[in-house]
């Protein structure tokens, strides 16, 4: 079963909202894959945002519904992009609360609330060496556990390698 | 009537401690079984588990967690009742839990062997600084470490190479990452003595072990081997022809005429029992494991010390915003750069010393999410993650903690694994002694902030250091402490312990280099025996 299938299913009943009661599972995808770009101001692609979308939903069942109403609410604003959404009117409690779970999927590689010093939590795999952090960052510090920078380059000023 | 063995000595856990005195006894031609609760699990596959999970904050997430030998951190196991949540890092593999450790391997200083003679504090040691320095030569050359020979270690003798050697490192030390270098500067010389953190992380190749590739990643696991861990002696111990026998778990000690051990059985995930005998017996299952397993068999315990005197490097760290902004902690070494100000003096009269040191991992998902967490998006947060990402340095202390017999292990019957084993019960408070010393370190914090142009963000509450001193403790008297000088039991004089948990006076540097040593040594008193 593909992750898409995964997220409509899981997603039970409350999935078919508004513009989305169409309800094929290749339009939840193509909205995940819209939404990750919305709220990051990044191209995402469709495998990671199916992977943020299926972990987060895990944790929250009422996910693709909520990301439902978070599109209506983008649509009928006419807001294109992150930085237009963070300050519109209206955008606050479930709303901003929806895009930030979706936005720390993508930005931290996990999803779900990490319990130190214990090995069971709800915390779900999305990706590693694809976090937007890590994007943003490696051009500074390797990946952990992927350095190809050659003995000694830490006595270097930090710089894009 | 001549008696058949089936081994010369049994040793009891392959980690670094373990395996060097098996791999020791293997080579002087003994026969050696070493017994191993957990399984062997290859590099790659460790690996592999670390980059497909999203708990890099769990550092024992990639290691095998079996019902019958569990990591430190399945719910249950340890069960605390003390004021302090002891949660140490252990894990149960071949190679024991130097798979995920800093590497970090000091010397104690000749005063920290004489904590009561000199300040009124604590315990002294049953030996001396010169007693061990042979033995943390050959240590050194076998674990393949990078040091510095010309510096001084105690904060107490400037401009001199101090403690003594007696051969210089294997591994010179390398150059201070860019971030240690402009703390070095910015901190001074004139009042800061700083040294580089002697390490098994190599910057160059050792027997068989690559150069440092900078990967980050030595507490969690790392990639290409440079980073040392026992599983290295453990092969080394199987190739000079140890037996070794992996998911046996040792729960079985059985005592004989003369109060002489006669047998240790183990048992198989499937809960099958063996029983081995052996002319001599080795306890390395690290500190916890080693007293759980002594106290459910009555041994060695006459003195009632087994599982007390608990110490470790319970510590504070700082969040420090740096001024400088090209500081970017994650670039190769997790720690190097240490200040020794408060490592010895007349001071420990009165408070603990400290060990400080800057700690080098990458610390960039953990700031992203306290930037998602207030609620940045976009351009914003982007900015926020790069800014806070090229200044943030963690700086932290490890405090010396005194032997109280109040501070304890025991076995917990109330918890159970899959074999029928129990868990851990720890009882710890923090005593007075490290609290004094805390202040003078955070004291140290608001100079070096301002030295540096930069703000503290954070100053962190007491947190454990994986350090477990004290539950097997050394000592010069029957009464009062578990083993000789030699390691070898009070009560049974062919039983001994390799452990960090024999340590009487916990100092503030990283003990394994130590208790590698005292294995070393116990196994050269055991080869003239056997
Ligand atoms: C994150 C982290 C960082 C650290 N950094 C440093 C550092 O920089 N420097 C330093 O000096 N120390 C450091 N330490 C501490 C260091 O890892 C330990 O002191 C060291 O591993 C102890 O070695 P050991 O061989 O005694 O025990 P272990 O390495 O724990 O090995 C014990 C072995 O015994 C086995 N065992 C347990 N019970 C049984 C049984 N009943 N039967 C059979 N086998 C059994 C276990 O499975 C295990 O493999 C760190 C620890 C952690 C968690």
């Amino acid at each position: 079963m593909g992750t898409a299938a995964v997220v409509a299913v899981a997603s039970g009943p409350v999935l078919p909202v508004g513009a989305h009661a169409a309800g094929a599972a290749a339009t939840d995808v193509a909205d995940l894959q819209k939404m990750a770009h919305l709220v990051t101001g990044k191209q995402v692609d469709q495998a990671l945002a199916e992977r943020a979308g299926s972990a987060i939903t895990e944790n929250h069942p009422g996910f693709p519904a909520a990301l439902a109403k978070l599109q209506d609410f983008a649509a009928s604003n006419n807001i294109t992009d992150v930085e237009m959404l963070k300050d519109a009117p209206g955008f606050e409690g479930d709303l901003k609360d929806t895009a930030k779970l979706l936005i720390g999927a993508l930005y931290l590689g996990y999803s779900g609330t990490p319990k130190a010093l214990s090995s069971v939590d709800d915390v779900k795999f999305v990706t590693y060496t694809q976090a937007l952090t890590f994007q943003l960052t490696h051009p500074y510090t390797p990946i952990p556990s992927y350095s190809r920078w050659g003995t000694g380059y830490w006595a270097e000023r930090p710089g894009r390698i | 009537m001549a008696q058949d063995f089936d081994a010369d000595v049994i040793v009891v856990g392959s980690g670094a401690v373990g395996s060097n005195a098996a791999y020791e006894l293997a080579r002087q031609g003994k026969s050696v079984i070493l017994l191993e609760a957990g399984p062997s699990v290859p590099r790659w596959k460790i690996l592999m588990n670390f980059r497909n999970s999203g708990r890099h904050y769990d550092h024992n997430d990639p290691y095998p967690n079996n019902p019958w030998a569990p990591t430190s951190y399945q719910p249950g196991y340890l069960q605390n009742t003390g004021s302090f949540e002891m949660m140490p890092g252990m894990l149960k593999l071949v190679g024991g839990t130097t798979w995920h450790w800093g590497g970090a391997t000091w010397r104690y200083i000749p005063n920290d062997f004489k904590l009561n003679s000199l300040y009124g504090k604590g315990r002294d040691w049953p030996i001396g600084y010169d007693d061990l320095e042979p033995y943390y030569t050959r240590a050194e050359y076998q674990l393949g470490i990078s040091g510095g020979d010309g510096e001084d270690q105690s904060g107490t003798h400037k401009g001199q190479a101090y403690p003594r050697r007696s051969k210089p490192y294997p591994i010179n030390a390398e150059k201070f990452t860019y971030n240690a270098q402009k703390m070095h500067d910015a901190l001074g010389t004139q009042d800061y003595a700083m040294c580089t953190e002697p390490t098994v992380r190599i910057h160059k190749p050792w027997d068989g072990r690559p150069a440092c590739e900078g990967n980050n990643n030595c507490d969690q696991v790392c990639p290409i081997g440079t980073l040392y861990n026992g599983s290295i002696h453990a092969d080394k111990a199987v190739r000079a022809g140890a037996r070794l026998i992996t998911e046996a778990v040792v729960t079985r000690i059985e005592v004989g005429d003369g109060k002489k051990v006669r047998s240790v059985s183990y048992m198989t995930p499937e809960g099958k029992e063996t029983k081995l005998t052996a002319k001599v017996f080795v306890l390395a299952a690290h500190s916890f494991e080693t007293a759980k397993l002594m106290m459910m068999n009555e041994v060695g315990n006459s003195s009632d010390m087994v599982g007390r005197n608990l110490m470790d490097h319970i510590g504070i760290g700082m969040d420090l915003m740096a001024g400088e902004d090209a500081m970017w902690s994650g670039r190769g070494p997790v720690q190097q750069l240490t200040i020794m100000n408060w490592r010895d003096g007349d001071f420990r009269k009165e408070h603990s010393a400290n060990k400080t040191a800057l700690a080098n991992g990458n610390p960039q998902i953990s700031l992203a999410e306290a930037a998602i967490n207030e609620g940045l998006m976009g351009k914003e947060l982007d900015a926020r993650i790069m800014r806070d990402s090229a200044r943030y340095q963690f700086v932290y202390s490890f405090l010396e903690m005194l032997p109280s017999p109040a501070n304890r292990i025991q076995p917990n019957p109330a918890w159970k694994d899959s074999l029928g084993n129990p868990g851990i019960k720890i009882h710890f408070d923090v005593d007075d002694y490290v609290k004094a010393g805390a202040v003078v370190a955070r004291e140290m914090y608001q100079d070096m902030a301002k030295r540096m142009g930069g703000t503290i963000a954070k100053i962190h509450g007491f947190e454990n250091h994986d350090h477990l001193m004290g539950t097997l403790i050394m000592g010069a008297d029957a009464k009062d402490s578990v083993v000789n000088h030699e390691g070898r039991s009070w009560d049974h004089d062919n039983l001994f312990v390799a452990s960090v948990g024999v340590i009487p006076a916990a100092g503030v540097v990283n003990p394994t280099l130590t208790a590698v040593a005292l294995a070393i040594r116990s196994a050269d008193v055991i080869a003239k025996e056997v």
